[in-house]
């Protein structure tokens, strides 16, 4: 049995963003079965906007933000069922990302983590979709259904802070003049 | 070019979100300026660390049952307390000069007419005109001329009542 032709949006949007969406499942859910799960589930729900005839503006924000609404489902879900630890990147030991990448050992790193876990929910989102999803502003705001300008003004704000924190760190560390 | 200003466009340059045009602009800007080109370095490098950062550390990102609405912010409440005070306080200051000029304008004229509006009705003992400063200006002042403002309903601003007497 066939199945029918992909358009060609949906098969390059494919090609383009099913790594980073991966990526996106994995960061929030850890890795596993479940994360290709989710990307098959968010491309099905793509494919059926596509079929309904909506006109996509910026196709790889709408993806996202299908992401983002499948993500908050299966955390539901997970939460819904007791028998489930819900996944806790810090403490896991052998859940997704978190377990492969090594940990950096540059201060400068260390400080800007520590900064960054001390802002805002909405701030630490909008950091992981443009500097590990790769999203510009627009697309950023089309995911979380804020403003572009919200998205610009959070990321100078977050960006400021860390910076700020550097150079704390920086004149702290610097020798004093005798 | 304020400083905060030019870090935003900054750092808009380096996430690649600039026009370019705007990008144009401020590569001369930068090519010029060498304390700019180095404030540009800086924040080149404030961002490469941030990228690290974020994508070392995948527990950064809110779970996905966080709500991101924001909390407001603390310093909102005691400014939105003062800002009818300084609501009132500039419409007192707009009052006072209202009255003023309708004192001048009363007391400045001999006319017979009707002052704000022409009209018989509005000739009437007691009649209430309303109007709109920007009207005041162009009708000739009456001698009985009083003014009463009040508040503005809606959201168009003071309305200068004149009130005519006796």
């Amino acid at each position: 049995m066939e199945s029918a032709p992909h358009p060609p949006l949906l098969e390059r949007l494919f090609s383009e963003s099913s790594g980073d969406l991966s990526r996106y499942f994995t960061r929030r859910h850890g890795a596993g079965e479940a994360v290709q799960d989710l990307v098959q589930e968010t491309f099905l729900q793509m494919a059926r906007s596509l079929e309904d005839g909506r006109n996509l503006e910026c196709a790889r924000g709408y993806l996202f933000g299908i992401a983002r609404r499948i993500s908050q489902a299966a955390w539901t879900q997970r939460h819904k069922d007791q028998n489930v630890i819900p996944f806790d990147p810090e403490s896991a030991e052998s859940h997704g990302e978190a377990a492969v990448v090594v940990l950096p050992t540059d201060d400068r790193v260390t400080a800007a983590r520590e900064t960054i876990a001390g802002l805002s929910p909405l701030q630490r989102e909008i950091l992981d979709l443009r500097f590990s999803q790769d999203l510009s502003y627009a697309e950023i705001a089309q995911v979380l259904g804020i403003p572009v300008g919200t998205v610009r003004s959070r990321l100078h704000h977050a960006v400021a802070e860390v910076r700020q924190r550097l150079s704390a760190d920086a004149a702290d560390s610097a020798p004093s003049n005798p | 070019m304020k400083t905060q200003e030019l870090q935003a466009l900054i750092v808009d340059w380096h996430m690649g979100e600039l026009r370019p045009e705007v990008e144009a602009l401020l590569e001369a800007y930068l090519a010029q300026n060498p304390a700019a080109k180095e404030e540009s370095r800086r924040i080149e490098e404030t961002l490469a660390v941030t990228k690290k950062a974020v994508q070392a550390h995948p527990e950064l990102v809110p779970s996905a049952g966080t709500d991101l609405k924001e909390a407001p912010k603390v310093g909102v409440p005691a400014r939105h307390s003062q800002l009818p005070w300084l609501k009132i306080a500039a419409a007192l200051a707009v009052a006072g000069g209202a009255g003023l000029m309708g004192f001048q304008l009363g007391a400045g004229s001999a006319g017979t007419q009707g002052g704000l509006a022409s009209g018989k009705a509005e000739k009437a003992q007691g009649k209430v005109q309303e109007v709109r400063p920007a009207l005041a200006a162009n009708v000739p002042p009456s001698p009985w001329a009083k003014y009463r403002i009040s508040g503005n309903n809606d959201r168009q601003g003071l309305l200068f009542t004149r009130v005519e007497g006796n």
